[in-house]
């Protein structure tokens, strides 16, 4: 232990208080050395003469601990070196569970992951209510599950229904609800928090009983018994493998160990829990997930202090159709006044009224409260045409894909807004250089291109123009980070990463159809090797006819290497568009989706128009050419150099197209399988499907030359 | 003949602007009356282009504020953008509270308190709660703070059926609690005292409504008000006013049977303003403030007056408010171009000229665009509405001076000077 102390004692009257305040850090995380100075700070405080109790807080304003150290976790690969990792902690924790004296948590702000647990070891356990404080366990989003002794901690705390629930979602809990589930003690206002920390400890160590035993779990408990429990946990496996098709093996395990929980041997439950703890660690799953959230993080960092979008800004979203709603949400949500303006008076009616059905949804799920969602509606202030803009203070423009309607609508925000004002485009296939000649600042104008449906994804592209100025730039990224997006930063192209990526993506998808597969086997192909959603339900979600338009517009880039599906300009013709039209490849039954009765008419249709017939198609074929075909044109679009870093490269992938996390990204997929392997399939693809499976020159070279996108790491 | 009245200070109605008037409980159910305040404010700013920072205070007239937006100015401000410097306060003259909005901007010009005051008023009569009796209410106050279950059931055993009863609290508001008439009664007897025949109040309302279609198919009504999105829901646009019919003759009027006096009367829906809802509201400023930021002057307010009369006959309130206002500015029923007087009911009008005998409006000087026989009357906008309306119809006309005046329930009466810049005035 070397430096400042991570771990201070103050002791006032017969309480010691604890403080955790790890410098040189904004939030405090647990490492293997601050865990260990804890441990020594927890012993001395116990045994200093006339302490009765012990109050352990945060030292920092960012809150009580937001977890162990996830730099830590990204370094550890080996088995073994995970498991005494966790080992070491679950024995500090122990040992503040067993202290001589009784320890109480007292829990402002974030209280995550390892910190959590932390306070689950304590006797006490007691919270402030205030917004901020936020208590979960999300370990299993990284991949891994709690290892300091959470999943028996809060298992046998909650009960078995509630711990599933936390555990498996990495929920967080705010105050309230923490209280009602019976994961905290107590909850008390912020400024009373250290006072009845206090209180409490003192209570304790006169021989007072738990607060809140009571409510812990409530009759579900019952469902911690035997067969009953048993029940539970496997229809949560069911569950799970249903969702994850078996991709993320965290989830199961964290099931074993919440199981274990209620066993007599407690001790088995906590060797159980590290020995998961090494196992996952070994895993490359685990590492993509670790390494997907601390790109995230870097991602929203990377505007640094600039700032972006807050209360006192006025957001100017010009046209109100889906896309145009869904972004003057996302700013009503941060407490932007937002001018919504729509040319003909009936969308800016939809869309006002789309917004204010999303509200009410949210209001309804208790994801904001009513009083909020009224005061967010306020600040939107809808009008028909470009009138009262000039309080704007920023402009995102969302108008028909027409580059003279969009050159129009540029002049005219130039002519009215602020110099100050940024700029943004959202349009999927214009060039914004080209939008930007409208304009005789072009510095001022930048792509801020975000992915439908808007409040579920996050990836928004800053898309930067030649003459973009990198102030605006700044100023891009910062807007989506402030609006809860991770941003990344793209070289203005073709459709930019995302969309030139997906589009062949789709198309191959399309044609498995007309080639004779049945829908289902397409997307569960997909779906099997960990995208969210198959390509084939994307289309439908977004549109058949938006993603024709795409394609149009994508057409020159793709010249010579396109199938050139029929099957959505058919189904687009008989206004069979997708789910906004009620039927399109998938026809809404109820809940449930089936594939559209007349599709199979739409699809001889195509075939009669492309004259080909069905094929036989591998199954192996059917997972390979969509898949494929989208690490190649990732292979194609990285050669471009459209992000510059290959881990910024597959983040994006992730976020904006569903790229299986598991995987960790198209260019880490392409390293795992090996260049030339990639290029060898593709070749056997070309052959038999035709041209546009042909690798790319540089996967060709990287395939000579063994050089993998991401630098190699140190060998495991 | 002083501009201001013993040479006062003016206030300038720059910009202004309502929602449609609505019947109660149709088409703005859902939408409180401060949306509607909310989106008048709104808009009022918009077209003004005026920063909010910089006004000095809002004044909105409400006579029935909802019980969730106590002081519902403030509420209306704040929701409308308005930041949180800029004071805000509601008034109450009942009828006349719009009118009491302006004069509070007035007075504080006057002052030299305020530079730029948005005035406007605002009434969802369709968000008039339903009470429980207050002996219901007592009962359960004691019973929720009653120790134990036992002591608590037994306390409600005691409530009664009947005081569980919800009283709708529309029909009180508008009973004056001095003379407990309600405001139909007290126009009952002005049609009595003044002899004025159901035939007589008929022919009045259908002409009313008449001026009302024609004004509409001519697009003043389209030049004053705005369209409006109905919250929660925002699903309706509502741009019309729908009480306005062509189809009201008077001898379908005469079809109607009275309201308040079944028997002898003579008042019917047809006959008397509608219940309605909207908001309306002004940008007003000082003569300062005009000159400094250019402000666009639609017409001056040279001063406005208030008087007390009886309650049993508060229909008559204009005639005792009109000859004030005109002999503190020495002027005669024939200087003034245009009038509005608000039309609580037909016979209340009608009595009112009565009174005034030579000194009463002609007819076709006086409310134009037709009144609230066919706009309806949402108690605290009306006052804002009849005065835009009369300052825009000045400015249509190229005419000097027009006084607004209305009846207010409870026995007062209000009067408002308007003067056109535009029109020889000795600006």
């Amino acid at each position: 232990m070397s430096g400042p102390a991570a771990v201070r004692i103050e002791i006032d009257d017969g309480v010691a208080r604890v403080v955790l305040d790890v410098p040189d850090a904004s939030m405090n995380v647990l490492s293997v050395a601050v865990l260990e100075e804890l441990d020594e700070a927890v012993a001395s405080a116990a045994a200093h003469p006339g302490v009765r109790a012990i109050v352990l807080c945060g030292g920092k304003e960012s809150g009580f601990c937001a977890g162990a150290d996830v730099d830590g976790i990204a370094d550890c690969r080996d088995r073994e070196e995970g498991r005494r990792a966790a080992a070491f902690g679950q024995e500090v924790f122990g040992r503040i569970e067993r202290a001589s004296v009784p320890v109480v948590a007292a829990v402002h702000g974030p209280c995550l992951g390892g910190g959590l647990e932390m306070a689950l070891a304590c006797r006490g356990l007691i919270a402030s209510h205030e917004p901020k404080t936020r208590l979960g366990l999300p370990e299993v989003l990284l991949g891994i599950v709690p290892g300091f002794g959470g999943t028996q901690r809060l298992s046998r705390r909650v009960g078995v229904a509630k711990a599933l629930d936390l555990i498996l979602t990495g929920r967080m809990l705010s105050a309230k609800r923490a209280l009602s589930a019976g994961v905290v003690d107590d909850i008390v206002c912020p400024f009373k928090l250290d006072e009845e920390a206090r209180r409490y400890a003192l209570e304790l160590a006169g021989g007072g009983t738990r607060r809140n035993e009571k409510r812990r779990g409530g009759w579900m408990r019952w469902l911690d018994r035997g067969p009953l429990r048993s029940f539970v946990l496997a229809k949560a496996r069911r569950d799970v493998e249903r969702r994850t098709r078996g991709v993320f093996p965290a989830p199961l395990r964290a099931i074993e160990l919440i199981d274990r929980a209620f066993e007599p041997d407690r001790f088995g439950g906590y060797r159980a829990e590290a020995e998961a703890v090494g196992e996952l660690l070994e895993l490359d799953v685990t590492h993509h997930l670790v390494d997907l959230f601390r790109r995230r993080e870097a991602l929203r960092k990377a505007a640094g202090d600039t700032a972006g979008v807050g209360a006192g800004d006025v957001a100017l979203v010009v046209g109100a159709g889906v896309m145009g709603a869904a972004i003057a949400r996302a700013f009503l949500k941060k407490g932007v006044e937002v001018r919504l303006v729509d040319v003909s008076a009936e969308s800016l009616r939809k869309g006002v009224e789309g917004i204010a059905a999303a509200s009410a949804r949210d209001v309804r799920r208790g994801r904001i409260g009513r009083h909020e969602a009224g005061r967010a509606l306020d600040g939107l202030r809808p009008g028909v045409g470009l009138e009262a803009i000039a309080r704007s203070t920023l402009a995102v423009e969302v108008v028909v894909e027409r580059e003279d309607v969009k050159a129009d609508v540029f002049r005219r925000l130039r002519e009215a807004l602020p110099k100050s004002a940024p700029l943004f485009t959202n349009t999927s296939s214009i060039p914004i250089t080209r939008i930007a000649e409208s304009v005789e600042d072009p510095g001022r104008v930048v792509g801020l291109h975000f992915f439908n449906p808007v409040d579920r994804m996050p990836l928004v592209e800053v898309v930067v123009g030649e003459r973009s100025d990198e102030a605006t730039v700044r100023r891009a990224v910062a807007v989506a980070r402030d609006l809860g997006k991770v941003p990344v930063v793209v070289k203005d192209s073709p459709g930019f990463l995302v969309n030139r990526v997906l589009a062949p993506y789709l198309a191959e998808a399309l044609l498995l159809l007309e080639d004779g597969v049945a829908p289902a086997d397409v997307d569960d192909a997909m779906r099997d090797l960990g995208f969210p959603m198959g390509p084939l339900r994307v289309l439908d979600t977004v549109g058949l006819d938006v993603a024709g338009h795409v394609a149009e517009s994508l057409a020159p880039l793709f010249e010579g290497r396109s199938g050139d599906p029929r099957i959505g300009g058919v189904l687009v013709e008989k206004g069979e568009l997708g789910e906004k039209s009620g039927r399109g490849l998938f026809l809404k039954k109820g809940r449930r989706r089936v594939p559209s009765p007349s599709l199979d008419a739409r699809l001889e249709e195509a075939r009669r128009r492309r004259g080909r017939g069905t094929v036989r198609v591998e199954p192996a074929e059917v997972r390979d050419r969509p898949f494929l075909l989208m690490l190649a044109e990732s292979a194609r679009a990285f050669a471009e150099r459209l992000v510059d870093d290959p881990r910024d490269f597959d983040a994006a992938m992730v976020f904006g197209t569903g790229f299986p996390p598991n995987l960790g990204g198209p260019l880490r997929e392409i390293d795992r399988r090996g260049a030339a392997a990639v290029v060898e399939r593709l070749r056997e693809l070309s052959a038999r499907y035709g041209p546009r499976f042909a690798p790319g020159d540089d996967l060709v070279d990287r395939a000579d030359s063994g050089e993998p996108f991401h630098p190699r790491e140190p060998a495991s | 003949m002083t501009a201001g009245g013993e040479g006062q200070a003016r206030l300038a109605l720059c910009e202004g602007v309502r929602t449609p008037f609505v019947r109660s409980f149709g088409k703005f159910l859902g939408a409180t009356a401060d949306d509607l305040a909310r989106a008048v404010l709104v808009e009022v700013i918009d077209r003004s282009g005026i920063d909010p920072g910089r006004l000095d205070e809002v004044i909105l007239g409400c006579a029935g504020q909802p019980v969730r937006a106590m002081n519902i100015a403030r509420v209306a401000a704040l929701r409308a953008g308005v930041p949180n410097h800029v004071p805000a306060v509601t008034v109450h003259r009942n009828c006349a509270s719009g009118i009491e909005a302006i004069a509070g901007a007035l007075r504080r010009v006057r002052a030299g308190e305020a530079e730029l005051v948005l005035a406007g008023g605002t009434e969802s009569m369709s968000d008039a709660p339903f009470q429980l009796t207050p002996e219901a209410g007592r009962k359960l106050v004691r019973a929720f703070g009653a120790k134990g279950l036992l002591a608590r059931l037994s306390l409600l055993r005691k409530l009664r059926v009947k005081e569980l009863f919800p009283r709708e609290t529309l029909r009180a508001a508008l009973t004056d609690p001095i003379s407990g008439l309600l405001m139909g009664d007290t126009a009952e007897v002005l049609a009595r005292e003044y002899d004025i025949s159901r035939e007589a109040q008929d022919a009045y309302a259908a002409e009313s409504q008449r001026r009302a279609v024609e004004a509409r198919e001519r697009g003043v009504f389209a030049e004053e008000s705005m369209p409006f999105l109905v919250p929660p829901a925002f699903r309706k646009v509502v741009d019309q006013d729908d009480g306005v019919r062509s189809d009201s003759t008077p001898e379908r009027l005469a079809r109607l049977r009275p309201v308040f006096d079944r028997r002898f009367g003579t008042v019917t829906v047809g006959n008397a303003c509608q219940i309605t809802d909207g908001a309306a509201a002004l940008l007003t400023a000082s003569p300062r403030a005009v000159e400094r930021d250019g402000l666009p002057v639609v017409a001056w307010v040279n001063d406005v007056v208030t008087v007390g009369c009886d309650p049993r006959r508060m229909g008559l309130g204009p005639a005792v408010a009109i000859p004030k206002l005109l002999a503190k500015h020495r002027l005669e029923p024939g200087d003034v171009a245009v009038w509005e007087i608000n039309e609580a009911f037909a016979v209340q009008v009608l009595a009112c000229l009565k009174e005034l005998g030579d000194a009463a409006p002609p007819r076709d000087r006086l409310n134009v665009h037709g009144g609230a026989i066919g706009l309806g009357h949402p108690v605290g906008a009306t006052g804002i509405r009849i005065v835009w309306t009369l300052a825009l119809e000045l400015r249509r006309r190229g005419a000097r001076y027009g006084v607004a005046s209305l009846c207010v329930g409870g026995g007062q009466g209000a009067a408002v000077l308007l003067e056109n810049p535009a029109a020889g005035g000795d600006a």
